[in-house]
């Protein structure tokens, strides 16, 4: 039997006509990118619009810039382009990796970058990579341009900070000058079709012997995707080794993360994993960071 | 609201009246009843669904119809060419990479998009290739072999 998900699709061409359109219809409207979490939710019922705004046609397909100058990424860039993108492998392979873990085949065709964002889960790949890179979100809305930081974006599970008929549009992830090193660690029983038990993400721009500048994000042990301020308090400024990664296990595991018991594993689990996770992103990026892989 | 919609079906022309908000899936079996594409889990886990749209191997679960708007798909009913099998459906014969069947459809339309972007793949590259399928029969090892037997008949 065919069962109409909506209502009333729109597919909007420009940016403007898509804000209006999500002006026009209030909270009885949602937008579309890749699909592939959105229809799930409709199908669902999690929500039921009437009217749903097919964004595939705006021109926020691309991948411009360079690790010295930063990233733009457009918003409905898919992560098979993410994971296919020369400029990225080279550049930026974290986002790759990302990309390429981000579920089957046939999901990494349709799913966007900015989907996987806005769709607000505390388990996404990209977003727990992109949170490690300091990464801006750019917004456009009734009221004009504006920006966020990624950390500052989510209010919790499923929740943004986008206003109403409000579109994200890009990802602008800041030039990453010099050496550095960067590693996603996802853990998961079946690899890629799997949403995350724990994610960790690190980057470490060294100072000689020193770890400089230090992120670490962690997804699925809270409530939006984190950054582990005890593990980036712990590792900067400090003279790395392998004991210190370590340390900065134990404090993510330990001060950072909140853990819940769910379908995919326990609250003690999590906890256990995430410090494995923690020191294994610390040390694979330290490593890629001196040279290594 | 239902309107025309109008794409290329297993290389045909074709216009019909259907709802844009409609999965894809649904539309296909129950307005073109092509019935060749299967519904499994419908959340995007299982791969019974894959057709291929505009190039891709996707689930058509997860697709809705209004981006079937001048499109070129192609379903497992499209792939028999003047009465004889295409070569993966016959590697599946070959490799008894069938059991209960369900799975096929999705498995082959799977298998044609990677072999078209990767005509010869390795091992690890095919198991990669189709971990968005599930087949509850099989155990995996005889569909493996299929697609080496079928890259081994396309390259001829």
């Amino acid at each position: 039997m065919v069962a109409p998900l909506a209502k009333e699709i729109f597919e909007p061409e420009t940016v403007e006509e898509a804000i209006n359109i999500l002006h026009r219809k209030g909270e009885d409207a949602a937008i579309i990118a890749g699909g592939t979490d959105l229809i799930i939710s409709l199908r669902e019922g999690v929500i039921q619009p009437a009217n749903i705004v097919d964004i595939i046609k705006l021109p926020l397909n691309y991948i411009k810039g360079s690790r010295a100058k930063g990233f733009q990424i457009g918003a409905t860039t898919t992560a098979k382009d993410i994971s296919t993108s020369g400029l990225l492998k080279k550049e930026l392979p974290i986002l790759v990796d990302a990309a390429i873990h981000l579920g089957g085949p046939q999901t990494i065709e349709l799913a966007t970058i900015g989907g996987n964002i806005c769709n607000a889960s505390p388990c996404a790949n990209f977003t727990n990579v992109l949170a490690a890179l300091d990464t801006v979100i750019k917004i456009k809305g009734p009221d004009g341009d504006r920006e966020m930081m990624l950390k500052d974006f989510f209010r919790g599970p499923g929740i943004t900070g986008l206003k109403r008929a409000e579109v994200v549009t890009e990802i602008e992830i800041p030039a990453i000058p010099g050496a550095y090193g960067a590693s996603y660690v996802k853990h998961t029983l079946r690899k890629e079709m799997d949403i995350a038990i724990v994610g960790a993400a690190a980057l470490i721009i060294p100072d000689a012997n020193k770890v400089g500048k230090i992120r670490v994000a962690l997804g699925s042990v809270g409530a939006t995707v984190l950054l582990a301020e005890n593990a980036r308090k712990i590792l900067e400024g400090k003279t790395f080794s392998s004991r210190l990664a370590e340390s900065a296990g134990k404090a993510a595991a330990e001060k950072d993360a909140s853990y819940i018991d769910d379908v995919r594993a326990s609250a003690a689990y999590r906890k256990k994993i995430t410090r494995i996770a923690v020191k294994k992103a610390v040390l694979d990026a330290w490593s890629m960071a001196k040279g290594g892989k | 609201m239902k309107r025309d919609i109008k794409c290329t079906i297993n290389g045909r022309q074709r216009t019909f009246y259907a709802d844009p908000c409609a999965s894809v899936l649904d539309v296909l079996r129950d307005v073109l009843h092509l019935m060749g594409t299967k519904e499994g889990c419908g959340t995007g886990d299982c791969g019974a669904c894959t057709i291929i749209w505009n190039g891709k191997a996707v689930n058509s679960c997860l697709l809705l119809a209004n981006r079937m708007e001048n499109a070129e798909i192609w379903t497992i009913e499209g792939l028999m060419k003047d009465g004889e099998l295409h070569p993966i459906q016959q590697a599946f014969i070959e490799a008894g990479a069938t059991q209960c069947g369900f799975c096929n459809p999705g498995f082959i339309m799977r298998i044609k998009a990677m072999l078209e972007e990767n005509p010869d793949p390795t091992d690890e590259e095919i198991t990669q290739g189709l971990v968005g399928n599930i087949c509850r029969c099989t155990g995996y090892k005889a569909i493996r072999d299929a697609v080496k037997i079928a890259v081994k008949k396309q390259r001829r």
